[in-house]
């Protein structure tokens, strides 16, 4: 099974003032990503607002955005929802239009309790896709879904042949470091929690899923760099950039918010969020920059 | 009568042949860096000091004649020499900038406010459309920033004031609109539009006085009226050019007709107080009453207010097609060139008596420089060009 081995990031969906998705701005953020080296694009997750947008929307951003990837980036489709039946028509839908992978998280509503239903829950979607990769997004934080990735990757091994590995958003860092010895190291995992960064290097891990690569995705590749020279003091220092970036993202409701509403600062701009995300006001963005001002952040910034 | 080619005509010529060419003779210095303003009538220099409000607004010129004219590599390094000298001897150790250095670049005088950040932003952020060089983009977002910090937290400017007279000027946020006009422009970053909607509620909320029909200049804290000298006193070339501010704003959002209709508000008022029906143009200062005004220079002609009507009657013009406009266009023009220019050493005057005769011949100060002048003629001709366009 092909592997992402790279570094994937999340982006928000660009939408218009009424709310509808802007899909020619989609080619603009492509172009942004290629040009501050980043490999790929996991589209319609958190960042992207997937579970508020229609099936008929997804489908049409997946395919957009394989387009103007142009074998540049890697696109990931996220399926993630409470229907397991759109899910499967989104995951036939990005095998048949070229997606590099598919990826999905647990509901949070009705969520799966024990480890075979997790499976199972997995199992339907890739089989779907049989000739994809699938990635397990395993972000408790935000669903509240916290079985055991161990027990699951267990499971997957024997039962879902195109399980690929999981994105791991999860500050979990003890269980995230030993799903690299399951089933003789097959899966790959993607570190999904920047704030961490620096520990998954520590455990070996380079692939990641970044929300923040949005922003800043030149503080990682760094931070990786100074590691791999084992220029431990350069790349604590980076980690403690990225800190406190992140601790503006919480300050102003997070990356979903503010993250997206950023995006405009550096010439992306991706317009409002979809309700029940409360859009960055006129006045908190002037609060924002100059927060942001204040850490230097467009010394730093993806350009 | 002039038609529109030969104004056309007159604003490129005396752009590219005149002015531009007359600072870039005189004012470059090599030795060492930056520029000396300081100019007497034939380009010769009367005071090697610095100014760094107009460091930054040449710089700005030239950078954006380099993105909107062509590409012409003498402007583009003089925009560097004037980018280094910003950089290396105009700001002090709290990040603040000076307002006035020496000739080897050793600060002479700094002040409370901070109009020097906001000319070195705009400086910036055209030489970093002219190159691409990102640190540029961070340098006029650092200098934007301190205007903006510095005018909104009011621990950080000493008033100029008791808590007598709090007060506060119509400077601060029209000057802050283009800033982030332009930061928006060249740097590609649309946030800057909430700047600006701040600004507009600001002058709209504290400083179009309806019952004055007037744009006030200061006014106290919550917008009140000051019956003093101060309160009283009009300043109708800023707010023409505050007027022309909105129009490009009105421009930048399809013709918003809110933003028209306040722009020509503030153009009308203030032509009808600040023309001299005795002897054309602009003058300086009017008292709102009708009062005597303090300053001794009020009944003066400056050259930038001439240049700021010139700009806004053709905005006006080519936003509403409103004749009446093109009429006050030509009336200012007429005034300005006849009276301004030097036609021996080039460049204009920037000191006249009410009447139009000559009371300085200095060409350049801590307060004249290559900015209003060459802005006006570019933006003169820009405009002709596109009202021509339409028309056809």
């Amino acid at each position: 099974m092909k592997k992402i081995n790279g570094s994937v990031a999340a982006p928000f969906t660009p939408m218009y003032e009424n709310g509808d998705v802007n899909y020619d701005r989609i080619s603009d953020y492509a172009e942004f990503f290629v040009r501050n080296d980043v490999d790929g694009a996991f589209i319609c997750g958190s960042s992207g607002e997937g579970a508020l947008l229609t099936k008929e929307e997804r489908f049409a951003i997946a395919e957009k955005w394989i387009e103007v990837a142009a074998g540049r980036l890697k696109v990931i489709v996220h399926t993630g929802g409470t229907n397991l039946r759109d899910q499967q028509e989104l995951a036939k839908h990005a095998q048949k239009h070229g997606a590099f992978a598919i990826a999905a998280m647990a509901p949070a509503f009705l969520p799966p309790r024990r480890n075979e239903e997790l499976v199972a829950y997995c199992k339907t979607i890739a089989s779907a896709a049989p000739e994809l990769p699938f990635y397990y997004y395993h972000i408790p934080p935000l669903n509240n879904v916290n079985l055991s990735i161990l027990d699951l990757l267990r499971s997957a091994d024997k039962e879902i042949p195109n399980f690929a590995g999981v994105k791991y958003t999860s500050d979990n860092l003890y269980e995230f470091d030993q799903c690299k010895y399951i089933a003789d190291g097959k899966f790959e995992m993607l570190h999904g929690l920047d704030e961490t960064y620096l520990s998954a290097l520590g455990f070996g891990y380079t692939a990641g899923v970044g929300g923040t690569y949005n922003h800043i995705f030149g503080v990682y590749k760094e931070m990786a760099e100074a590691f791999e020279q084992q220029n431990f003091e350069l790349a604590r220092e980076l980690q403690h950039k990225s800190h406190l970036f992140i601790n503006i993202l919480c300050k102003f409701r997070g990356n979903i918010v503010v993250g997206k509403h950023m995006m405009k600062f550096m010439g992306v701009d991706c317009g409002p969020n979809r309700l029940p995300m409360q859009t960055i006001t006129p006045e908190e963005s002037i609060l924002v920059k100059k927060e942001l001002e204040a850490i230097d952040f467009f010394s730093f910034c993806n350009k | 009568m002039k038609n529109i080619e030969e104004y056309i005509d007159i604003y490129k010529k005396g752009l590219l042949e005149n002015i531009i060419p007359f600072w870039m003779k005189n004012c470059v210095d090599e030795e060492d860096g930056g520029f000396t303003f300081c100019l007497d009538r034939d380009g010769s220099v009367i005071d090697t000091d610095k100014g760094v409000w107009q460091t930054g607004r040449f710089t700005w010129m030239l950078g954006t004649l380099y993105n909107e004219l062509e590409q012409n590599s003498e402007w583009l390094k003089l925009a560097k020499h004037g980018v280094d000298f910003l950089d290396k001897h105009c700001y002090d150790t709290d990040g603040k900038m000076f307002f006035i250095v020496d000739k080897k670049g050793n600060p002479v005088r700094k002040r409370r406010y901070v109009y020097s950040e906001s000319f070195a932003a705009i400086a910036y952020a055209a030489y970093y459309k002219a190159t691409g060089d990102e640190n540029y983009a961070v340098k006029a977002r650092k200098a934007f920033d301190t205007y903006y910090q510095y005018n909104t937290t009011p621990e950080l400017i000493e008033p100029k004031f008791t808590e007598h007279r709090q007060s506060r000027g119509m400077g601060a946020p029209m000057i802050g609109i283009v800033t982030a006009q332009e930061l928006r422009k060249n740097l590609g970053d649309e946030s800057y539009t909430d700047y600006i909607e701040s600004w507009i509620t600001e002058i709209k909320q504290y400083f179009i006085n309806e019952e004055f029909q007037a744009v006030m200049e200061t006014v106290g804290l919550n917008g009140e009226f000051l019956d003093h000298f101060d309160g009283r006193m009009l300043n109708p070339g800023h707010a023409i050019e505050g007027a022309w501010f909105v129009f490009q704003e009105a421009k930048y959002r399809n013709n918003d007709p809110e933003l028209i209709k306040m722009g020509t508000k503030m153009l009308d008022w203030m032509w009808e107080i600040g023309w001299d029906k005795e002897y054309g143009g602009i003058l300086y200062f009017r008292d709102v009453k009708g009062l005597p005004v303090q300053e001794y220079w009020q009944d003066m002609k400056f050259w930038w207010p001439q240049n700021e009507a010139i700009i806004a009657t053709l905005m006006a013009y080519e936003l509403t097609g409103d004749e009446k406009y093109m009429d006050m266009h030509k009336q200012i023009h007429d005034w300005t060139f006849k009276h301004f220019p030097d036609k021996e050493y080039g460049e204009w005057y920037g000191y006249l008596h009410r009447d139009g005769r000559i009371s300085t011949p200095l060409k350049g100060n801590i307060w004249k420089g290559p900015f209003h002048i060459p802005r006006m003629h570019l933006m003169a001709w820009k405009t002709l060009e596109s009202i021509n366009k339409k028309s056809l």
